[in-house]
């Protein structure tokens, strides 16, 4: 779910946009070089850029909050790319979803970067090396890492919610109202993100082993 | 890809006056008028704000289903804006429903956060349905956005017309061996359609880069916007006007 333009108090948008920027920042400083010193790696790229947007656009309402929810897409980007890359293309995705859907907005851009693009993406690529490290396979890890990576963004949206709508309750009972609120269609759709997230990466692993190798900007 | 078939950015192609504006005065007219809708505090800045941008929509003969479509999202958060503020935020109690109380002060509150997340939304969806990408890149770029965003960003757009048509076609061939007959067989079918969607897609994207790198082409940002012209002076003064006068309500008009 992106927060839409207008929800987000001006202050609580400057602050959610100075992270965003500088991981934003940071991560096109790194693929300018890459794409410098590998210009053959733009489709990949440019790809998984239409990949996240594909996937974060599949809106599921969400029974009692009146909203929609959908899978992130980022965390197959930063086990591809990387964290910081996937950051990057998580940014992107969601300004054209803003411009062209109106999903999303301007100026709670740099709240949905931190959720989805920085949120989904360390989460899950640090699940996915951690699972790897740890001896799983493959498929599992990457799995883990669809699945924790939509849930971390999930809660981070949740927070970002609250923070804007909690009103005279306390912060933490509302962020954790959203949060529950979310679960029925979220756990869902973690699970999908996840099945898919290991089906495509041990698809890519079996067919083209070398992007799984060769690709990844480090951070 | 001239993007002007099946794209999201149809409109923006045409010969509308919305759409014929210089978009960097779009871009500084429309952070501005979203700015003062988050910063003005005040049901009117927000309400004329909505106002101009249905009334531009109408003017500039934006497809209806298209509005609705795009409007349908921030709706949705407009509607959960009023409902949590009613039962969050204090004030007098008007209803008892159950444990939960509705305040009058929260419903108020809802009731303009809702109209700010509308307003925001229409100024998103007029400066998106009437700009084509290729204008607002380099719109951005003279706004010295960095170039490898940009870059990404188109890339980005370029794909998504290649995943389109590989999975419309992919999807189809599946469908018509049973692939996603049940539950079981639509699952193993999405996993392969992705994996072979995005090997596909990354393949194809790899030979047209490749080509394009032996004609000579350098990165993806080129070609430079025209000087501004007299409908897009009288459009920045028009925006600045009303931009002006928003200002002094919220400054001083009506909370």
């Amino acid at each position: 779910m992106h927060i839409p333009e207008g929800l987000i108090p001006a202050q609580q948008a400057v602050v959610w946009y100075a992270p965003a920027m500088a991981f934003l920042g940071a991560g096109l400083i790194g693929l300018k070089r890459h794409l410098a010193a590998i210009p053959s790696s733009r489709p990949l790229v440019g790809l998984m850029g239409a990949f996240v947007f594909v996937i974060s656009l599949m809106p599921i309402p969400v029974p009692g909050l009146g909203t929609v929810s959908h899978p992130c897409g980022t965390p197959m980007a930063a086990i591809l790319l990387g964290p910081l890359t996937a950051a990057v293309l998580g940014s992107v995705a969601l300004l054209l979803q803003a411009l062209f859907f109106a999903h999303g907005g301007i100026t709670s851009w740099g709240a949905n970067i931190m959720s989805m693009a920085v949120g989904g993406s360390f989460a899950g690529f640090a699940v996915f090396k951690i699972s790897r490290r740890a001896g799983l396979g493959l498929g599992i890890s990457a799995g883990m890492a669809g699945f924790v990576g939509d849930l971390v963004t999930y809660g981070l949206t949740s927070l970002q919610i609250a923070l804007a709508l909690h009103g005279d309750e306390p912060a933490p009972y509302v962020w954790g109202a959203a949060f529950v609120s979310f679960m029925p269609t979220q756990v869902p759709l973690a699970i999908a993100e996840a099945l898919f997230t290991a089906g495509v990466v041990v698809f890519i692993a079996n067919e083209r082993a070398e992007i799984l190798e060769g690709a990844v900007v480090r951070p | 890809m001239t993007g002007t078939s099946h794209s999201g950015d149809s409109y923006a192609w045409g010969d509308s006056f919305l759409s014929r504006i210089d978009p960097r005065v779009k871009i500084a007219g429309f952070a501005g008028l979203l700015m003062v809708n988050l910063v003005g505090a005040s049901y009117l800045v927000s309400g004329l704000i909505a106002l101009a941008m249905v009334l531009l929509m109408i003017a500039g003969r934006i497809p209806y289903r298209r509005q609705l479509l795009m409007i349908a999202f921030p709706s949705t958060f407009a509607l959960f804006a009023i409902i949590s503020q009613t039962v969050f935020k204090g004030g007098e109690v008007f209803v008892a429903l159950g444990p939960f109380d509705l305040h009058l002060d929260g419903l108020f509150h809802g009731l303009y956060l809702s109209l700010r997340i509308v307003a925001g939304g229409l100024i998103v969806v007029v400066l998106g349905v009437t700009t084509p990408l290729n204008r607002l890149c380099l719109a951005l770029r003279w706004f010295k956005a960095p170039a490898t965003f940009i870059e990404v960003m188109q890339l980005t757009y370029r794909y998504l017309f290649d995943i389109h048509a590989e999975f419309s076609r992919m999807r189809e061939a599946q469908r018509s061996r049973l692939g996603w007959s049940s539950a079981r067989s639509g699952l193993a079918s999405s996993r392969m359609l992705g994996g072979s969607l995005f090997l596909r897609v990354y393949e194809r994207g790899l030979r047209s880069s490749e080509a394009m790198r032996c004609r000579g082409s350098g990165p993806v940002v080129n070609g430079a916007l025209p000087r501004p012209g007299r409908l897009d002076i009288l459009a920045g003064l028009a925006v600045a006007a009303f931009l002006s006068a928003l200002s002094l309500l919220a400054l001083g008009g009506p909370a």
